[in-house]
This record gives C-alpha cells, sequence and structure tokens, in this order.
C-alpha cells in the first residue's frame, strides 16, 4: 500500500502568461508537465485581438496605413511596405524608383532594430541583462534617424499608397552611413559578449532543434525556417521592389536550434548593413511618389503581395468591390505561424528551456493576435 | 578528456572576454539622458499633438471648419462645432482632438486644403481622466474669439 503511494506521481498544468515576463508581450502558455519535464504546450492566443482584418472594411485605403504601424510594432516599416504594396497592385501603380529605394533602406534598418529587439531581451531570458543595454543603445539610433525622417519613433506610418510621404531630411544619409560604420563593430562586441560566452553555448545548443521538413509543414518562415537550413527568402526568391539591385547572402543554418536562430539573425543584421551601404550608393533623384487620386477606388478585383519582414513572411490579401474600401482584407502574419511550432519543439523541454525557445522564435503579439 | 579540459579552457577565456567588453564601455561617453531635466532635441518633423498653425501676421488660423480634415481621420478624433460670421464665412468655434482616440498619423494634416493643421512637439500627453485627454486644437487652448 505505501509502495504505490510512493510510486505514483501526478501530471500538472502550469499556467505561463499572460502577464509573465518571458513570453515577450501577452501570450499564455498552458504547459502540461510532468515534474519538471513539459509533456504539452498549448498556446493560448487573442489577449491582443483588434480585429484589424475587420477595422479594414469600414476605413478607406489610406486610412487603413496607421493600423498597419499596430500590426508588428517592432518593425512597421515592413508593415507599411507590404500593404502599400498590395494596394498599388491592385491599382496596378508604378512606384517612382527614388521611393522605392527609400522603402528599401528603411525597411533594412527596421529589420537591424527589430533584430536588435529581439537580441537584447533573448539574451536576458537567458539572465544576461548587459547586452540589452548594448542593444537597445543601436537600436534608439536607428530610431533617431526614423524620427528624423518621420516624426514619430515606433508606428512611422512612412510609406503611403504610391510611394513614401516624405522625403529624406538633411544629413540623413551621412548619419545613416556613420550608423553602419558604427554597427559593425558592435556585431564584433555582441559576438564576444554573448555568441562566444560558453554559458550562453550551452544553453542553447541543440535545444528546440526543428528540422526542415517539420519547419516547412508548420508553415514556418522568417529566420525560424532559414535555421533549419531551408534557404528561402523572399527577397531573393520573388524580388520585391529593388532587392534584385542588391548583392547579399541568405544567412542559413544547419541544425535549426537556438544557437542557429541566433546566429542566423546576426548574420543577416550585417547582410542588412550591405544593402542599406548599396542602397545609400546609388540612391537616384526624382519623384518619392506616383501621382495617385486623392480618394483610392481600385478596380474591382484581388490581389495578394507578401514581403520577407524581419519575422517571416507578411502577406496582404485585399478584395476591392470597386469602392473606396476595401471588401475584405486577409493578413498573413509570420508570428502566427511561427508560433504554431511551439507545442512540438517544447515537448520534452525543462521550463526554463521553454523560455529561450519561445524567445528564440521571436514573436511579436501585436502581430500574432491582429 | 582532453575535450573536458579544451572546454573549462574556453570557458576561463570566454568569460573574461565577455567583460573586457564591458569594461570598455565603463569609461566611454554616458548615453543616458536625466529626463525630465534633460530634453530631447526633438526633430522638425516630430509629430505629437494636432494644432492649428496661428498666421504669424495675422495671428489668426486659417482654418474654415471645411471639415476635410475630420473625414481624413482613421479614427474619429476630431471634433469640430463651427458658425459663420458677418461675411457668410464658416469658421470653427470649437475644434477639438481626443489624444486617446488619435493615431498621431498626421493624415488630417496632409487632407487640409488651407494648410491650417500642424503636428506641434507637445507629447508629455498623459491624462488623469478621459475628459482631460479631449484638447483644443486652437493655439492657446482657448475658443475662437472672434
Ligand atoms: S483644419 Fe483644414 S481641413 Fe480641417 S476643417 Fe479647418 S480648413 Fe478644413
Ligand atoms: S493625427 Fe491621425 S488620428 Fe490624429 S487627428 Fe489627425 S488624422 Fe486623426
Amino acid at each position: 500500500m505505501n509502495q504505490t503511494i510512493i510510486n505514483t506521481t501526478e501530471e500538472y498544468f502550469l499556467n505561463m502568461g499572460p502577464q509573465h515576463p518571458s513570453t515577450h508581450g501577452v501570450l499564455r502558455l498552458m504547459l502540461k508537465m510532468d515534474g519538471e519535464v513539459v509533456l504539452e504546450a498549448v498556446p493560448d492566443l487573442g489577449y491582443l485581438h483588434r480585429g484589424f482584418e475587420k477595422i479594414a472594411e469600414s476605413r478607406t485605403y489610406s486610412q487603413f496605413l496607421p493600423f498597419t504601424d499596430r500590426l508588428d510594432y517592432v518593425a512597421s516599416m515592413a508593415n507599411n511596405q507590404a500593404y502599400c504594396m498590395a494596394v498599388e497592385k491592385l491599382l496596378k501603380a508604378e512606384v517612382p524608383p527614388r521611393a522605392e529605394y527609400i522603402r528599401v533602406i528603411m525597411a533594412e534598418l527596421n529589420r537591424i532594430a527589430s533584430h536588435l529587439v529581439w537580441f537584447g531581451p533573448f539574451a536576458m531570458d537567458l539572465g544576461a541583462i548587459t547586452p540589452f543595454l548594448y542593444a537597445f543603445k543601436s537600436r534608439e539610433m536607428i530610431l533617431d534617424l526614423f524620427e528624423s525622417a518621420c516624426g514619430q519613433r515606433l508606428t512611422y506610418s512612412y510609406m503611403k499608397i504610391g510611394g513614401v510621404r516624405w522625403d529624406l531630411p538633411e544629413g540623413f544619409i551621412e548619419k545613416t552611413r556613420e550608423f553602419c560604420r558604427y554597427f559593425k563593430g558592435q556585431l564584433d562586441d555582441y559576438e564576444t559578449l554573448v555568441g562566444g560566452n560558453i554559458i550562453f553555448l550551452e544553453r542553447t545548443r541543440g535545444v528546440g532543434a526543428l528540422s526542415k521538413e517539420d519547419a516547412i509543414d508548420y508553415g514556418c518562415t522568417g529566420p525560424v525556417l532559414r535555421a533549419t537550413g531551408a534557404r528561402h527568402d523572399k527577397r531573393k526568391d520573388e524580388p520585391y521592389s529593388v532587392y534584385n539591385e542588391f548583392e547579399f547572402d541568405i544567412p542559413v543554418g544547419k541544425t535549426g536550434d537556438t544557437l542557429d536562430r541566433y546566429r542566423v539573425r546576426l548574420a543577416e543584421m550585417s547582410e542588412s548593413l550591405k544593402i542599406i551601404e548599396q542602397a545609400l550608393d546609388k540612391l537616384p533623384q526624382g519623384e518619392i511618389s506616383a501621382k495617385l487620386p486623392k480618394l483610392i477606388k481600385p478596380e474591382p478585383g484581388e490581389a495578394y503581395t507578401c514581403i520577407e519582414t524581419p519575422r517571416g513572411e507578411l502577406g496582404f490579401y485585399i478584395v476591392s468591390d470597386g469602392t473606396a474600401k476595401p471588401y475584405r482584407m486577409k493578413i498573413r502574419s509570420s508570428s502566427f505561424s511561427n508560433l504554431s511550432v511551439i507545442p512540438l519543439l517544447c515537448r520534452g523541454l525543462k521550463v526554463s528551456d521553454v523560455v529561450i525557445v519561445l524567445g528564440s522564435i521571436d514573436i511579436v503579439l501585436g502581430d500574432v493576435d491582429r | 578528456m582532453i575535450r573536458i579540459i579544451k572546454e573549462i579552457y574556453k570557458a576561463l577565456i570566454s568569460l573574461p572576454a565577455g567583460m573586457l567588453v564591458t569594461l570598455k564601455y565603463l569609461f566611454g561617453r554616458t548615453v543616458t539622458m536625466q529626463y525630465p531635466e534633460e530634453r530631447w532635441i526633438l526633430p522638425e518633423r516630430f509629430r505629437g499633438r494636432v494644432v492649428l498653425i496661428r498666421d504669424e501676421k495675422t495671428l489668426k488660423h486659417r482654418c474654415t471648419a471645411c471639415g476635410n480634415c475630420l473625414r481624413a481621420c482613421p479614427n474619429a478624433s476630431l471634433r469640430l462645432e463651427s458658425a459663420v460670421d458677418q461675411n457668410k464665412k464658416r469658421y470653427p468655434v470649437k475644434f477639438t482632438v481626443d489624444t486617446a482616440l488619435c493615431l498621431f498619423c498626421g493624415l488630417c494634416v496632409d487632407s487640409c486644403p488651407f494648410n491650417a493643421l500642424k503636428m506641434n512637439k507637445d507629447y508629455e500627453l498623459a491624462a488623469a481622466s478621459r475628459e482631460a485627454c479631449v484638447r483644443s486644437l486652437f493655439p492657446d487652448g482657448e475658443n475662437d474669439d472672434r
């Protein structure tokens, strides 16, 4: 009798979030535990649902732009660009080359800023606070650049349908070049601080490994997919905007574990620097916006465009019925599909590893819930 | 065995290497700002609260209460009450923006045909109640005195 009591263990549920610093927003994870080992992890979403797809149906095409800032609020420029491209496709509008170049510069700067927001807190999840401060120091410099160009630090609304809203301000090009020079040194520092640190390596190597097949099955995109070894990047595979005019590599990993995801993102930052420098060199003169009517009324029809945001593929599908407001809008967000592998990755891990696997996926809840 | 020694050696090297980076920054320039004693110099294009532009010469605003900005606003944050003066010209009597609803997008500024709006550099917009979030668009905060 006594023997059976001692040998019986019970599974239990552990509630992680929605108010938990390591869930990076308002995500709730329900963990079914056996002692310290996770048997099952179920993400519970919707705490940040604002119904943007429905809101779009009651706004005109230009009016919806500020809402796209609030989808993936860490990379608003990319959201702006994806949305504008979808409407431009509906309108069959040509964007002037200068506007395209400015868009690329902004999107790539935003990619670095977004990866820095990931890098700092990710190191913090592992118990290192110092890298966070350095990452945010560099990010502030990018935000200063954005603020000088569009007046905001987070919700830019810098692009508009047909181009960009303002031309680059005075001194922007020099300051961006200066930042590029400065940031190269920073990347080395990050590598010494975090990437070479033995504790970091031991904590991340082999943890949360994802196979290429699983990543594709679950619809993962972005660095999560590329870390598994799949060389898939919209900027290279289906070049949009003017990406076919730049030389850059697509960094990929091998094993798809947390360490690979880290390395892919860090390598992506230096690739983005390359793109920015080339774009600044080639930046053409001319118009910054196409001539479009004030009230935009596309022909009835539908359009889908997708771009490579810092988190992966972001797509906008818009159906127009010929009025000034979209009939239906569907947003395919990368964070949502990347999050769907969490149950698979977390099986058999310890709770402290769940935190770093979740961190390495890099979700933004505004993008997941929409 | 050799592997373990190698690992330990690497660990012993990697930790001081990281600390050296920190040490380097210890003697660098301070980047934090002592807000509110120190203030950030805002760029020209900063998008703060929406206000009417007061003309330097006439000391009057240019708004004709046409309502274009209200139609352009994506979140219905603007409220306008207008009247007609002796010359049969419309003018705004009460013009407010609800900063709790405003997206700070600047679409209203872009839409004004008379170039009567701008976004100022006011960013400390926290308020204790919802009513206090509703701010007048007139530069001095008062109603139009026509
Ligand atoms: S601010 Fe401009 S757009 Fe708005 S009502 Fe006045 S004149 Fe019209
Ligand atoms: S800034 Fe945007 S949300 Fe605010 S009042 Fe102007 S149009 Fe409306």
